[in-house]
């Protein structure tokens, strides 16, 4: 009796320091990182195909190689290749390689585009994939934004929030040094650079209409703009001052004609060719204006959004989702896991310069406390300034193509005066709830 | 000498003939054909069948599968809009360039069919935007259209406008704008079209009609025009199947803006296909083919009635 005692206690002893030796090997790895070497990345083996949006050259070329080295490190049977796409291009080519066979294992898509392809059933529900620790390890709202109906369909990668972008030589030549956080600052402001530059002064993207829709409700402030997919825009003080503000300021020169266009990147040739002083981008905005143009690039300076200081911000996410005809799901999970892990992501955001971490481990590094003075790193700080009160602001929907394009056409119309604000606000609410009434769908936000 | 008259047999002339279809000269043109018809069914036939097929389906094309919905789709389209936005702006698109692309390159290739010195220089120069890359032309053209570009300038002191206007970002004239550059692109390609058939004009039909007394302009418009009937329906074909199915200009210049002033059918089906509405995207195409064989048809009997109204 006393030795078979003797012998639970021993073997006790022996499981309990085991678990507790396994415990602490976990510990001091990454967090993430573990959950797959102890789970799903036992005997991986074959091959393992990860696409990228435009990140080749360097300095991402080294970052993914030395990546990929890392995990088939830990790998020894599996072979990863990764596979830069344009960004331009990715839309199509992952559409060509779902309907057809080549399906790669890990692809970087953005979550609108996410939902399209969800809705259809062509990517994996990770939801029993991930480990509640994986899980838990990401930011909530971009994590949030993987998410499709019911299901998990992409782990957050990069993001990148809202800051404001303004030439402190023409400001300063205004006499303007603070950022308005109200459409009406905007105008006063605007105006006063304006009239002290000669040139069209602020230049609101509307991008495919997803800009402005998130600019709607960071104007709302808290108060949804759609509930249970019935959207009230008009009953919105804020919205249709935006509107009135934005057509005069066009009206007025304010605002350049080109907006009407649109994008980003015309945004960015004008404030270039120093053609316009303020705007409202991702960090990434200052990439080409760096090579671009030096002189504007260091009169750059980077601000919070130019709404309330408490209002929600947009957090634009890019994400990583298993197609559903992976031949190696085991594999592209693991790699999902750690592409995205906080140690990596740590590492990929110092690469860009321009970008944050989804994980919250990694956003404690002192890097984004002190990134530095230039003026990339100041709108990096403002960045991560922000991201407390960064979300998704337009969840993935079903629908989401006819709300862009309604508030693109709508907008540009009031912009341009064939629509009063007060009837362009009408006619956007009523188009969007056609589009809700169409796909049934009762999302809030 | 008294022979007895040859009987054949039915069949035996059945098996005659079937043996005389299926020698080689009856296989030898079909030889030929075979890779024409193969390519053709597969990289056109094929894909045509299929978009017909998924304009009665609700098809979710990463599942490969769709239920039926009848005329559902095209139901849909009739009721968008954007379609009919989309549409108006292809037919505009077609009442601004398809008299300028019939007109000009005539003018062009009546210009440089003249035996002066230097004449070759103009012919390869009036080719160059045709060999022009699209995209690079497009950068081009958003340049020269900016609010401080050349165009806004001239506009200006023309006084047409009272401030500095870019065209191609009003909906009042982008469609203007943009069809000044589809113009501008096919104006070579269609002068060679046109130069060709000037050089097949027999000269003595101008030197008679020299001898009585004829002008320049009297030539032009009782010779050039009505003998370059064939050259004129030829260009006035491609340019309606061109102008139907008009996109890269488009999308690198206004990206079917401000607010759709010129997005056409093929830029409506683009974006329905992007966000995955592919049946939606199918019942338009099929729409736009139906309409694109019916102005060709139409183009084609107007012409064809001219030309015999010619001959008579």
């Amino acid at each position: 009796m006393e030795k078979t005692v003797k012998r639970i206690f021993a073997g006790s002893l022996i499981t309990a320091l085991s678990l507790s030796m396994a415990a602490c090997n976990s510990d001091g790895a990454n967090g993430s990182d573990d959950s797959q070497e102890g789970g799903s990345s036992e005997g991986l083996s074959g091959t393992v195909t990860m696409w990228t949006a435009s990140l080749a050259g360097e300095p991402f070329d080294t970052y993914f190689k030395d990546l990929e080295a890392d995990f088939e490190e830990m790998h020894p049977d599996l072979d990863v290749v990764i596979q830069d796409i344009p960004q331009n291009e990715m839309e199509q080519k992952v559409l060509t390689s779902l309907t057809g066979g080549d399906v790669p294992d890990l692809v970087n898509l953005n979550p609108h585009y996410m939902s399209n392809i969800a809705a259809q059933g062509g990517l994996l529900d990770l939801t029993d994939e991930l480990s509640d620790e994986a899980k838990g390890a990401y930011v909530e709202g971009p994590f949030e934004s993987g998410k499709y109906e019911d299901g998990l369909y992409a782990l957050p990668w990069y993001l990148t929030t809202t800051v404001s972008w303004y030439n402190g030589d023409h400001f300063e030549e205004a006499g303007v040094s603070e950022l308005p956080t109200t459409t009406q600052g905007i105008y006063d402001t605007a105006k006063k650079v304006t009239d002290a530059t000669g040139n069209p002064s602020y230049y609101p993207v509307i991008n495919d209409g997803n800009a402005i829709m998130e600019k709607l409700v960071s104007l709302s402030n808290g108060e949804p703009i759609v509930e249970d997919g019935v959207a009230n825009l008009s009953g919105n003080e804020n919205i249709v001052e935006f509107f009135e503000l934005t057509q005069k300021m066009y009206e007025e020169g304010i605002i350049p004609q080109e907006t009407a266009e649109g994008s980003i990147q015309t945004g960015q040739e004008l404030y270039m060719a120093g053609n316009i002083s303020l705007l409202e981008g991702g960090v990434t905005f200052l990439g080409p204006i760096e090579s671009g143009a030096p002189d504007v690039f260091s009169a750059s300076k980077a601000g919070q959004p130019l709404n309330d200081a408490d209002a929600p911000v947009n957090v634009a996410v890019m994400n990583f989702a298993v197609p559903a005809k992976t031949q190696n799901k085991e594999a592209a999970v693991a790699l999902a896991e750690f592409v995205t892990n906080a140690e990596n992501q740590l590492e990929f955001a110092k690469t860009a310069g321009t970008v944050l971490p989804s994980t919250t481990e990694s956003l404690e590094d002192d890097y984004f406390a002190n990134p530095g003075d230039s003026p990339k790193a100041m709108g990096m700080l403002e960045a991560s300034k922000s991201l407390g009160r960064a979300e998704v602001l337009i969840p993935p929907t079903e629908n989401s193509a006819d709300l862009r394009l309604a508030t693109k056409n709508i907008f540009t119309e009031n912009l341009q005066g064939s629509l009063s604000p007060e009837e362009a606000v009408k006619q956007l609410e009523e188009e969007w709830n056609a589009a809700f009434e169409k796909s049934g769908e009762k999302v809030t936000f | 000498m008294n022979r007895e008259p040859i009987v054949m047999k039915n069949i035996s002339v059945k098996s005659a003939r079937r043996q005389r279809k299926w020698s080689g000269a009856f296989l030898t043109p079909w030889m030929f054909l075979l890779p024409s018809i193969v390519i053709l069914g597969l990289f056109l036939g094929y894909p045509i069948l299929e978009a017909f097929r998924w304009s009665f389906l609700d098809y979710k094309i990463i599942a490969g599968t769709g239920e039926f919905v009848g005329l559902a789709n095209f139901q849909e389209i009739f009721a968008d809009k954007y379609f009919w936005n989309a549409l108006i702006n292809t037919i505009l698109f077609l009442v601004i360039v398809l008299p300028l692309n019939v007109f000009l390159p005539m003018i062009l290739a009546a210009l440089v069919n003249q035996k002066i010195r230097g004449v070759e220089t103009f012919r390869i120069l009036y080719y160059l935007p045709v060999i022009t890359p699209m995209v690079v032309a497009a950068l081009m053209w958003k340049m020269l259209y900016s609010q401080n570009g050349i165009i806004a300038e001239i506009l200006l002191f023309l006084g047409i406008f009272d401030s500095p206007t870019n065209l191609l970002v009003q909906s009042s004239t982008a469609l203007v704008a943009v069809s000044a550059i589809t113009v501008w692109k096919g104006l070579g390609y269609y002068m060679i079209i046109y130069l060709a058939g000037l050089q097949s004009i027999p000269k003595d039909v101008y030197e008679s009609a020299e001898i009585d007394g004829a002008s320049v302009w009297q030539k032009f418009t009782k010779i050039t025009v009505p003998m370059l009937t064939p050259s004129i329906t030829l260009v006035s074909v491609m340019t309606i199947i061109a102008g139907m199915k008009v996109f890269e200009e488009i999308a690198l210049t206004t990206g079917g803006g401000p607010a759709g002033a010129t997005t056409t059918l093929v830029m409506y089906i683009y974006e329905k296909f992007n966000s995955l509405d592919v049946s939606i995207a199918s019942a338009a195409g099929l729409v736009l083919l139906v309409l694109a064989i019916g102005a060709s048809l139409l183009q084609m009997k107007l012409t064809s009635k001219r030309e015999d109204d010619l001959r008579a």
